[in-house]
């Protein structure tokens, strides 16, 4: 084990492997922060620059590439609530009313730690007990899938900080919006309206544009003669205060460990590892009406356990060679055009591959964090110029980043059919956040449930009995009802405090 | 007074939506417990997705927020950057990327009063040249500078 | 992505980096100079992806024989359709070819989804680029070993036994109905979204039988994950030589392979079709395009473009009878 470390460290640190490492995240970031475009597409874009490179070399410079595309979603989400991923969705949420507050310095110097925390967390599960937690994941059957991602949903109701029936009104319309295109079961097109685009569904980038970026901008506009935000970028103000460092302790190691886990499972994890994460933090809050409005809590726990998520990913990747999502498809594609067959032997077969890979995702996260944190100085400089001249060419770059995912007219003309609904979501108190995951985990959710309602021919009990299904149920049943009762006790103390100061709210 | 209708007008439209993949979705093979159709899931959804939205109208009615200047629809803004959006779509689809560009940037500085023309125009010379940097000859995207027509 | 490209700007682009002048000449140029500028070749699937892999090794030989570069471009969705659409919309001039699978070739179409084109109207067929067979793999812990003991159990207790595919219509669901039908047998199927979650499935215990890709199946069958039943395509697997071929286990004429064609826009000239069919069959017998095939499990075919055709036309009667016994149509 410990030889097998030196060995991973040895072979990632090459001058060569290094410099390349080193690329991939300075290009990752790049294009992350590009608006529409993450982490996938950064991985799409720069795969074929590796098909000449080493296999380790290779697979080292898309591991960077990779985590460089996660921060840099971040930094577009912070500083201009541009999301591209559901998680980065959730950075989103006090991310960028950090940056609004004039904080958005000490957001992405947590975001950059509470990465390379998470990461590291995620590194030494993968090297100390990948194997049986892919073991774990194995085990997990589309009953259990089905019961993990409703109690994603069911946490990702409170996310957001609305009301109860707005969270679940948001998470019923993104199941439904996940709905439109081709069933997997029968392969039936639903809801295409016989649009050739709508066959593999709405795009998630152009969704996720319209809700956020572009309803962001439309509302900003007026205030922005009177917002400026007073940043001074020294280096004292993009480092957090001691009251900062200590709140964020506990989310990070939650975060953690809740990414962790949940990024070994293949699909759903990574999802809703940030969600799950956020969640934690709300219900543990003292003070809840903190988050949504700048809560630096809700800055480092997604991110966190994003990243942790991100690192455990690789589990079933690498270890039983399953990948666990889109972006781990395109990995093991590469590692199949350099010749080798990813699968359960690939640790044995290829030593030298699977831990300098491991090694160099350590020095990939390292890199993220010098390479960054210089940096953030810069980033916010973005927000010093007059809103006036970052909102229209913000705005082009959603549209082409849009556009080029899939050089499709169709998808731009849906920005701006979310951006007029995200727009009015936004000013009748909406959070488009659950929205995106419901959108992004109910094909899965509905899928699941027809197979293990298939599987267990048709007798919802025999799919409940599972002891591990059964469970999971039955959390989500008490967190929602918990969610309903607080919300109903809300109501009747807003409407007893109505009564006794007037319009005294808020 | 104002909030609470745009809340109403939001319901009612999220009911809508509801009540139209609710007629849509029943065209659709509904199939068994067992053997779910295509139908099912979208059915449930969607009746779900009504009675939720009902819901929040009532609650809209019943319990009745302060009124807030920032809960007003600012349709200059809206209006602005959702033609602008539109107007790069239908842009690049027959003019190409450059022409699209100043489309939207155009556009979206409408959103504002007395903008003026020579910071829109310079805007936009910029961003063309910064995007053809980045997705041409970085990213090796080629996209279509100027076309024309289909 | 950075394929994504609009093939008439993008050679204007690429010719104006290349050579300027070179490509002025380009539209008047005769088509005996073929190819005086870089080839497409539009590939449906994401990158990294096996049609994309089988793609980049021919691709890699054809440049070398044509003395032009030959461009893997990909245009994902829709079951790789909208590549082949794109293909079949291009100027016939031997500058944009296809690569298109069993599914853009014949499935969509005769599942009765529209795809956007007609393979014989719009399309000109260049040649085969391989085949692939898939393998009948079982859970850990089934009690049969072999695929008649399998049958024979599957006969005795109908529905019993759960078969997981990559999707309805998919090569791997109608070659086990294909099976079902032979040997007369019923199985409950599972449909997934892609291979990757069957796989997870059919290591997991969750679903009892599936229909892989050799390679697919290849790493986990040697790791003892899965047991291996049967393989598909007429002859063993160099794969997995020790697995019998379905016809082995008694069930006379059953073979499914995957395969892909090099197609062309209909009206491609004769010429060019030829020069493209030899640089294919070149790739062919390339002792390193060989060895790389050998290694994924593809099996390597020469063919010219009339065999081709024929080839498809076979195919097509083939899955047609398929689709038919199997009662899976669009509604």
């Amino acid at each position: 084990m410990f030889e097998n470390i030196l060995l991973g460290f040895a072979t990632a640190f090459t001058p060569e492997n290094l410099a390349y490492c080193f690329l991939g995240v300075f290009l990752g970031t790049f294009i992350g922060v590009l608006p529409g475009l993450g982490s996938l597409a950064a991985i799409s874009m720069l795969l074929p620059l590796t098909f000449y490179l080493e296999p380790t070399t290779a697979l080292i410079m898309l591991g960077g590439i990779y985590y460089g595309g996660e921060y840099g979603g971040s930094i577009a989400s912070i500083l201009l609530n541009l999301p591209g991923t559901p998680s980065a969705a959730v950075t989103c949420l006090d991310g960028n009313p950090m940056a609004k507050q004039g904080r958005a310095g000490v957001a992405l110097f947590i975001t950059a730690i509470a990465s390379f925390i998470g990461g590291s967390v995620g590194i030494v599960a993968l090297m100390g007990f990948g194997p049986s937690i892919a073991r774990l994941g194995l085990g997990f059957s589309p009953a259990d899938y089905f019961a993990l991602m409703l109690l994603g949903l069911v946490a990702a109701v409170t996310v957001g900080g609305g009301s109860v029936i707005k969270g679940l009104i948001m998470v019923v319309l993104g199941l439904l919006f996940g709905t439109i295109g081709t069933d997997v079961t029968t392969g039936d097109f639903r809801y295409t309206f016989d649009f050739l685009e709508l066959r593999d569904g709405v795009s998630l980038v152009g969704m996720a544009m319209g809700l956020f970026g572009v309803s962001e901008v439309i509302s900003s506009i007026r205030g922005s003669k009177t917002r400026t935000i007073t940043e001074k970028v020294t280096a004292r103000s993009m480092i957090p205060t001691r009251a900062d460092i200590r709140k964020t302790f506990g989310p990070i190691a939650r975060g953690s460990s809740i990414g962790g886990f949940l990024g070994a499972l293949p699909g759903a994890g990574t999802v809703i590892a940030a969600f799950m994460a956020y969640a934690t933090e709300v219900r543990l809050a003292k003070d809840k009406t903190r988050f949504g409005n700048g809560a630096i809590e809700g800055v480092a726990a997604p991110e966190s356990a994003n990243n942790a998520a991100a690192q455990t990913a690789f589990i079933p990747t690498l270890t039983i060679g399953i990948p666990g999502s889109a972006t781990m498809s395109i990995m093991l594609g590469a590692l199949m055009i350099h010749g080798i067959s990813p699968g359960p032997l690939l640790i044995s077969d290829h030593p030298t591959v699977f831990w300098g890979l491991i090694a160099s995702f350590w020095i990939g996260n390292v890199f993220l964090l010098v390479l960054n944190i210089p940096l953030i100085g810069l980033w916010v400089r973005v927000l010093q110029f007059p809103y006036k001249y970052i909102y229209p060419v913000v705005i082009a770059l959603i549209c082409i980043g849009v556009f080029s995912m899939r050089t499709s007219v169709f998808d731009v003309s849906l920005v701006v059919i979310f951006g007029a609904l995200g727009y009015l979501f936004q000013k009748t108190g909406y959070s488009p956040a659950p929205l995106i995951l419901g959108f992004v985990l109910g094909p899965m959710l509905e899928e699941n449930l027809r197979r293990a309602m298939l599987m267990a021919r048709g007798d919802p009990v025999r799919m409940v009995s599972d002891p591990l299904t059964g469970s999971l149920l039955a959390i989500s049943a008490l967190m929602l009802v918990w969610a309903v009762l607080g919300g109903i006790r809300n109501i009747v103390a807003v409407r007893s405090k109505a009564k006794s100061v007037p319009l005294g709210e808020g | 007074m104002k909030t609470v209708s745009l809340r109403l007008v939001v319901a009612a439209l999220l009911a809508g939506i509801g009540l139209t993949a609710l007629v849509v979705g029943s065209t659709y093979d509904l199939g068994s417990a067992r053997r779910m159709g295509p139908g099912y899931f979208p059915v449930v959804l969607s009746a779900v997705l009504v009675l939720l939205a009902l819901a929040e109208g009532v609650s809209a009615i019943v319990k009745r927020d302060p009124e807030n200047p920032s809960s007003k629809v600012d349709w200059r803004p809206l209006l602005a950057i959702l033609s602008a959006v539109a107007g790069f779509a239908i842009t690049i689809a027959f003019f190409g990327l450059i022409p699209a560009f100043f489309v939207v940037i155009g556009l979206s500085t409408l959103s504002e009063r007395g903008y003026g023309w020579k910071p829109a125009v310079i805007l936009s010379i910029i961003t063309c040249i910064g995007a053809w940097l980045l997705f041409s000859q970085l990213l090796g995207m080629a996209l279509p500078l100027f076309r024309l027509g289909l | 992505m950075p394929s994504f490209h609009w093939n008439k700007i993008r050679r204007t682009l690429a010719a104006g980096v290349i050579g300027g002048l070179a490509a002025v000449s380009a539209g008047a140029a005769m088509a005996e100079d073929y190819p005086t500028r870089p080839i497409t070749m539009v590939v449906g699937f994401p990158p990294g992806g096996s049609t994309d892999v089988v793609a980049r090794i021919l691709a890699g030989h054809m440049a070398t024989t044509l003395g032009q570069p030959v461009l893997v471009e990909n245009r994902p969705g829709a079951g790789g359709t909208v590549g082949i659409s794109h293909v079949a919309a291009s100027a016939p001039d031997g500058y944009t070819l296809g690569v298109s699978g069993v599914g853009a070739s014949i499935l969509i179409d005769a599942l009765g989804r529209d795809s956007g084109y007609d393979i014989d109207n719009d399309l000109d067929v260049i040649g085969v680029m391989g085949t692939l067979g898939l393998v009948i793999v079982g859970r850990n812990g089934l009690e049969s070993q072999t695929l008649p003991e399998l049958m024979e159990y599957a006969k005795a207790n109908p529905e019993a036994l759960t078969y997981g595919s990559s999707g309805v219509g998919t090569p791997g669901h109608l070659a086990m109905e294909y099976l079902k039908s032979l040997a007369g047998v019923d199985m409950l199927h599972i449909p997934y979204k892609g291979n990757t979650p069957l796989l997870n499935d059919v290591v997991g215990g969750h679903v009892d039988i599936a229909m892989l890709t050799t390679p697919g199946a290849a790493e986990h069958v040697r790791a003892e994950n899965i047991q291996p039943f049967a393989v598909s395509s007429p002859d063993r697997s160099s794969l997995m030589p020790d697995v019998p071929t379905v016809i082995e286990g008694g069930f006379e004429g059953y073979t499914a392979t995957l395969w892909n064609l090099l197609v062309a826009p209909k009206g491609t000239p004769a010429d060019v079709q030829a020069k493209l069919s030899d640089a294919l069959n070149e790739a062919m017998k390339d002792i390193r395009v060989v060895g790389e095939f050998a290694t994924k499990g593809l099996a390597p075919t020469i063919t010219s473009p009339a065999e081709a055709t024929q080839f498809l036309a076979d195919e097509r009667t083939k899955w047609k009878s398929v689709i038919k016994t199997a009662g899976v149509t669009k509604k």
